[in-house]
């Protein structure tokens, strides 16, 4: 059976149908949770944000002009309330170069290396991209976005989100060989 | 940097990602399959692409689930929103509900609605006028006059195409409402309900037994006084 696809759902919900916004909250909820968590680095935050994003969306719905997907839609404002969110108490943000520092104090690269696999290096590292490298590759990788989706949920040109994701892999390799992982590219 | 072995393929390369999600156009993929075939500095760095994706996809995994809370959050902020029904999409569905009962008329039998359609207009134009004579049209309160436009009560409806004109009139009477203003876009009509000293409690009342008439309303909420 074919599920009722999200621009169905949200034709609904600008008609006011509850049920089909709790349908789009529980299909989109995880995704951008998760989107919301890299760029917020809170947990507890991104949860209050997403549910700021999905009742945005109800208020919204009549909005949607169906130029673009209802997820890049989606994930258009939830990056949106995020840096709002962000704005807000301005906690000490933590820069690439910082957490790569705290990392290297921590473990020897070498002794980084020998204890965990490729996978997990590479992990530790993302954590160290600064949000705007990491958004770029989450966008990407995980949320499986085209350039020019990704060019209109960043707002950037499309030659933008090109160059931003090849400096973020860039620097997601130098991160790891700092770890003692050499990945011989770039 | 490697850039020099593949050079050439600089831009392809800076497209794998898109590659490996299946993201790019088809002509796109061909021409990165092709290229692949030739490349082995590409073919390497698609290696590390694949290792960086999925990387990504076991990170954002661990992050895990948003908790039950949440959502549970969430769905207690949705039911306080106010339920609406947008004038476009009430009045896309009274279309609706015409054109299927148009679509399964014979022509002849067309043509008899058309004509027995048109009258009903008339009639109901002329009846509902004739309700908003009775209404007085001047026996509501402005904003400028003596009671606030807020100290009286106010109903937008939507009748139900289906509704007979006596019944609407019967239900007016029933809650001492009257019609003052309308029909306007989406076929909204502006009531006047109860007396001008009515608790906000009561006007909800009159409002939800409005509303609860579904054979004959489709949907009532409060309103403000119609403008002049």
């Amino acid at each position: 059976m074919q599920s009722t696809t999200d621009e169905v759902l949200i034709e609904r919900i600008a008609a006011g149908d509850k049920l089909a916004m709790r349908a789009l909250f529980s299909r989109h909820q995880t995704r951008v949770f998760r989107f919301l968590c890299g760029i917020l680095r809170d947990q507890s935050l991104a949860e209050d944000v997403v549910n700021d994003v999905f009742i945005d969306i109800w208020r919204q719905a009549a909005r949607f002009e169906g130029r673009s997907s209802v997820s890049t839609w989606v994930l258009a404002i939830a990056r949106f309330k995020a840096l709002s969110a962000l704005r807000k108490p301005r906690e000490a943000e933590m820069d690439e170069e910082k957490a790569a520092e705290i990392e290297d104090a921590a473990d020897d690269p070498e002794v980084t290396a020998q204890k965990k696999d490729k996978g997990e290096i590479l992990r530790d590292c993302l954590s160290g991209l600064s949000a705007e490298h990491r958004e770029i590759i989450d966008l990407v990788y995980y949320q499986e976005k085209s350039v020019e989706e990704c060019a209109e949920i960043v707002g950037i040109p499309e030659n933008t989100v090109k160059t931003r994701l090849f400096h973020a892999r860039k620097r997601l390799a130098e991160i790891a060989k700092s770890k003692g992982l050499d990945r011989g590219w770039p | 940097m490697n850039t020099n072995e593949s050079s050439s393929n600089r831009e392809l390369a800076d497209l794998l990602p898109f590659y490996v999600t299946g993201r790019l156009p088809l002509a796109k993929m061909e021409e990165i399959e092709a290229a692949l075939a030739t490349d082995a500095a590409l073919r390497r760095e698609l290696t590390l692409v694949e290792e960086e994706q999925a990387a990504t996809i076991e990170a954002n995994e661990r992050l895990g689930l948003p908790s039950a809370r949440a959502g549970e959050r969430f769905l207690a902020m949705l039911d306080a929103e106010p339920q609406r029904a947008t004038p476009r999409t009430i009045a896309k569905d009274v279309f609706t509900w015409i054109g299927e009962r148009l679509q399964s008329l014979a022509p002849r039998q067309m043509a008899f609605a058309g004509i027995a359609a048109a009258l009903l207009l008339v009639a109901q134009a002329g009846f509902i006028g004739s309700l908003l004579h009775q209404g007085g049209g001047t026996s509501f309160e402005v904003a400028s006059g003596e009671h606030g436009a807020f100290e009286v009560s106010f109903a937008t409806v939507i009748f139900t195409p289906d509704a007979k004109l006596a019944d609407i009139a019967k239900l007016l009477d029933a809650n001492n409402a009257v019609i003052v203003d309308g029909p306007k876009g989406g076929n909204l009509y502006t009531l006047r309900i109860g007396a001008p000293d009515m608790s906000a409690a009561q006007r909800n009342a009159v409002i939800a037994k409005l509303g609860a008439e579904k054979s004959l309303v489709r949907m009532a909420s409060p309103s403000r006084a119609p403008s002049q």
